[in-house]
């Protein structure tokens, strides 16, 4: 801080080296007196011997200073002076940059959060995800126990290998203080804690001596905080998971989140854990930490050999030939969470950054109009000696001081926007950071501000800096001969804007119709009127199938008698795609048709009819297919278009699993219609898809879905009551329309293209303003020539003709770059679109209609100004 | 201007050396510093007296010199130089490498006509 000090002593400084020379001199007169001079002539000998005393102190006070920090911070004074002196412009620009600079600090501080800053585990560039086949197919990573033991046995790639679902409807029921809840409960190893390096708060994490209780569990901290009261003596005791006691071995710090971020708590997956005997039921997934120096395709080479042994020695484990892959963790959350998240938040970044380059063309021309206006000052300015590099620095001053006071503006903004963000829910978020505006995107917002600065200062400062003295100085005051000149540049400017502006547009447009069509897309099924609710029976006591039957049965028959219901049935939740293991059919060799099919549903008879799934073949289920009686099945279209032999499907008979597994032949008796299922993509998918009547395959876990009369709202209540009453330790469903639990699907879509629109109305109206405000510049520059153009007899429609005709050549030129740039842009939006071409002639048309409205009106406004100018007024200028 | 032909231009840094080994001798003002190095150059070295202050100037920046208050020949309060341990230091590293240099430059004049 040495630099500092001196800056602030240096009054003193200037006062000593003053003080000095004096005492020098004085010494030296007396010294010359001495000599014999006489006082007169010995003070002028020493003046002369010493040389030009102000030249001298100046140059020693230099040595003190830092002129050129010294002249900007002058520079910026003048800048701030000059801002103040013109409100209206200042206000105008500052509003122009705080919205372009901050949509883009806070789109930053998204990107930072999620894709910047690394995961908040230790570690945390080591961590991978081990998936099967592709990460985007939600095949989990092993489905023993067995299998996960054999990859810790054998690998040396990892320091340590944890398994943990992320399916989003893990739960369990909680039963407290005689209420039944479900609660999002997230099976994890023993290793999953120590692998991310992140311990409890309060008890501890899994260890291996756990592995020997029945179940034990980690809390999250809000659930350990809102349902347990947060009291630290709950370590060590139990709780009631699906009505059986676990162990609460410790608490996790408040921070802590992995994928699911709902995760109420963890339970300890052991040997005995469920999803050994039902692999489908529970997709783990597998998660490690390399060694160092170990690279993902070593390790996923390894993990390979490992599998490929397995499976020789185990053959039944050959479901499917699948390979593992790592991905890391981060991109792995981001793109559950989100699919295209990643992608999305790039986009829309260049989204952003699209709308700061046309407000910053808006503040250019701004600038350039300012420019000359104050031609005369500058011109006294060059007059009196200021170069042209010095002109050029005190305008770019203006303007960097101009950007930083808007994107001080802009941080204000942003902050409200990450507030709103995090605390509306608008995003699913992935675990990790939390996003906020913190120091890396303030430095960010620094830095794009001196950016944006220099970006729209540039150019007016170097037009504004060319000048010619003589022609400046003899004019008394209006200036014409310069601004033809910056006529052209600013109407190239709003060419520029223009396009660009339409580029935004186009990608909103296409988003929104995208949005449109999935949410309207044909599902296969009548979604009108259509309710669900997922109902999940306690594993123990309905661990025999009898009484999971009765309790549907008594469900069903409790539901059918409410009125304003029409139908009711069991079916499993509607969910995405999932994979489905091998599928034989017989007669067709050993040959199995492996995987690309829906899980098996479970549905109660009246299913297909109170969906609206038309019976194409054969016939539904009825309640003659029960447990003792000839297994059955039905298909739909596509399952026997791409399994079943022509013209024979009806009675053919298939297996679930290989040939050799112990799975019953099932008959098929009826074939019905696709049904679209949401896929982790964007858009729907329809895989081949096979029902079984729930009394030959029955599950506790099922969704009541009831066809109603009249309003939905109105049977809510009800639904839960007749839940009640059948068995009161079945917690109470959430009822919800089927639009209703789709929305999560269209959440995504539907924000982006609220974002896409909402950026590309702030284009359109920036863009609205810089032609406005271009065209009307040039109607007061042409004031003069119109009004002669006036008095020599043009009417009305010729001078509409001359302003419009103007402006509409800046317009088509700058749609028709436009069109070019956005057929050359859209293309990245293609995986997010559905049912829709980047190139959709009907967007681009309809873009470039509405813009060319919009531009219209805005040079209309000045055009009917020139219309009514008094050629008298207009002729008195001169 | 024309310089005297025996008035040659210092090199970088050689005005700064002889200001610390004079202060190093005794503490002085500036106009004996002035005295003693006109006196001591006898004339071979160009010094005006003005250009002294902006190296004082540095030198006190640098942090090689202080200024502390004393009392001139004729007894009137001056400001005295002094010569701080930094400069004591630079000094010295700078006395070491102008003798390498004026070595080299004499063994190069000595040799190099041979």
């Amino acid at each position: 801080m040495i630099w500092l000090r001196q800056l602030l002593s240096r009054r003193r400084r200037y006062d000593e080296l003053a003080e000095m020379i004096q005492e020098h001199l004085e010494e030296k007169i007396a010294d010359l007196i001495d000599r014999g001079m006489t006082r007169e002539q010995a003070e002028f000998a020493a003046r002369r011997e010493f040389g030009n005393v102000t030249r001298i102190e100046e140059r020693s006070r230099e040595i003190w200073q830092w002129p050129n920090l010294e002249s900007t911070l002058a520079d910026i004074r003048f800048a701030m002076r000059q801002l103040v002196k013109s409100p209206g412009f200042t206000i105008t620009a500052l509003l122009t940059l705080a919205l372009g600079i901050g949509v883009n600090v806070a789109v930053f501080s998204v990107i930072n959060a999620v894709l910047l800053s690394p995961l908040p585990y230790k570690n945390a560039d080591r961590l991978v995800m081990i998936a099967e086949q592709s990460p985007k197919e939600p095949v989990p990573a092993f489905d023993t126990y067995r299998e996960y033991e054999e990859w810790i046995r054998n690998s040396h790639s990892f320091e340590k290998l944890a398994g943990a679902t992320w399916a989003r409807n893990a739960g369990a029921v909680f039963s407290w203080r005689g209420e039944k809840k479900e609660v999002m409960a997230v099976p994890a190893t023993v290793a999953f804690f120590s692998m991310l390096g992140v311990d409890a708060v309060q008890g501890r994490t899994f260890a291996s001596q756990d592995l020997n209780s029945a179940c034990t569990v980690v809390l999250s901290h809000s659930f350990w905080e809102e349902r347990l009261g947060g009291e630290p003596s709950w370590i060590g005791k139990s709780l009631t998971l699906d009505d059986q006691p676990c162990m609460i071995v410790g608490v996790m710090p408040r921070n802590f989140s992995f994928y699911p971020k709902q995760t109420e708590l963890w339970t300890l997956i052991t040997p005995n854990s469920k999803f050994t005997q039902k692999p489908w039921d529970m997709p783990i997934l597998a998660f490690g930490i390399l060694k160092p120096g170990v690279g993902r395709p070593a390790a996923q080479e390894e993990l390979a050999s490992i599998q490929r042994r397995v499976i020789t020695e185990n053959p039944s484990w050959a479901a499917m030939n699948l390979e593992p892959v790592l991905e890391d963790l981060q991109s792995e959350f981001t793109w559950l969470t989100g699919r295209n998240l990643r992608q999305g938040l790039l986009i829309l970044f260049a989204v952003v950054g699209i709308v700061l380059l046309i407000a910053c063309v808006n503040v250019a021309n701004l600038l350039l109009g300012r420019a000359t206006v104050r031609q005369r000052e500058l011109g006294v300015r060059a007059a009196l000696g200021a170069g042209r590099s010095r002109l050029i620095r005190q305008l770019l001053t203006e303007s960097v001081v101009l950007s930083f006071f808007g994107a001080c503006l802009g941080v204000l903004f942003a902050v409200l926007s990450v507030r709103y963000i995090t605390t509306k829910g608008v995003m699913e978020l992935p675990p990790g950071n939390p996003i906020s505006v913190n120091w890396e995107v303030l430095a960010f917002t620094f830095l794009l501000a001196l950016m944006t600065g220099a970006l729209f200062g540039v150019m007016p400062a170097w037009k504004a800096s060319r000048l010619d003295l003589n022609e400046v100085l003899k004019q008394s005051g209006r200036t014409t001969s310069h601004s033809t000149f910056t006529h052209r540049t600013s109407r190239n400017l709003v060419v520029i804007e223009v396009a660009l502006s339409l580029i935004v547009l186009v990608a909103a447009g296409l988003l929104i119709q995208s949005l449109l069509r999935l949410k309207n897309a044909p599902l296969g099924y009548e979604r009108d009127h259509l309710l669900t609710a997922d109902l999940r029976l306690p594993a123990t006591s309905y661990a025999k199938p009898e009484d999971t039957l009765s309790f549907w049965d008594n469900l069903e028959s409790k539901l059918v008698s409410l009125p304003g219901i029409q139908g009711v049935a069991f079916a499993p939740a509607l969910s995405f795609e999932q994979g489905m293991g091998p599928v034989t059919v017989e007669g067709a060799g050993s040959r199995s048709h492996v995987a690309s099919a829906s899980d098996p549903e479970s549905i109660s008879c009246a299913y297909f009819r109170v969906a609206g799934i038309p019976l194409l073949q054969g016939r539904e289920f009825s309640a003659d297919d029960r447990a003792k009686s000839v297994p059955v099945a039905i298909v739909d279209e596509t399952f026997a278009r791409q399994f079943l032999p022509k013209g024979a499907e009806l009675g053919q008979r298939i297996k679930l699993g290989k040939l050799d597994s112990k799975e019953p032949w099932l008959t098929i008796v009826g074939i019905v219609g696709n049904v679209s299922r949401p896929t982790l993509f964007e858009g729907y998918s329809q895989r081949p898809s096979l029902y079984r009547p729930l009394r030959q395959a029955p599950d506790g876990s099922l969704s009541i879905f009831a066809r109603t009369t009249g309003n939905p709202r109105a049977v809510e209540p009800e639904i839960g009551h007749a839940v009640e009453a059948v068995d009161g330790n079945v917690p109470v469903p959430t009822v919800q329309t089927v639009d209703e639990a789709f929305s999560w699907f269209t959440s995504e879509p539907r924000l982006r293209a609220e974002l896409f629109g909402l950026f590309s109305v702030l284009a359109l109206i920036l863009a609205a303003v810089g032609i406005y405000g271009v065209l009307s510049q040039r109607v007061a520059q042409r004031t003069q020539e119109i009004g002669i153009r006036v008095a020599l007899g043009a009417n009305h429609q010729d001078v509409l003709r001359l302003v419009l005709g103007e402006g509409l050549k800046v317009i088509l030129a700058g749609i028709l770059i436009g069109v070019m740039g956005a057929l050359a842009l859209t293309r990245l939006l293609s995986s997010m679109l559905y049912g829709i071409e980047t190139t959709d002639p009907l967007t681009f048309g309809s873009v470039s209609f509405l813009l060319s409205v919009v531009a219209l009106v805005a040079c209309y406004v000045p055009a009917r100004r020139a219309m009514r100018l008094n050629p008298l007024i207009a002729l008195r200028c001169e | 201007m024309r310089k005297k032909a025996e008035c040659r231009d210092l090199f970088p840094g050689a005005l700064e050396l002889m200001i610390l080994k004079s202060l190093s001798w005794k503490p002085m003002h500036g106009y004996a510093l002035v005295q003693r190095l006109k006196d001591i150059s006898e004339d071979y070295l160009q010094i005006e007296e003005g250009s002294l202050y902006p190296a004082l100037q540095r030198m006190l920046k640098a942090g090689w010199l202080k200024t502390e208050m004393g009392v001139s020949a004729r007894n009137r309060p001056v400001r005295i130089f002094k010569v701080t341990a930094a400069g004591r230091k630079h000094l010295e590293q700078e006395l070491a490498s102008v003798e390498k240099m004026f070595a080299g430059v004499t063994r190069v004049l000595a040799l190099a006509g041979e």
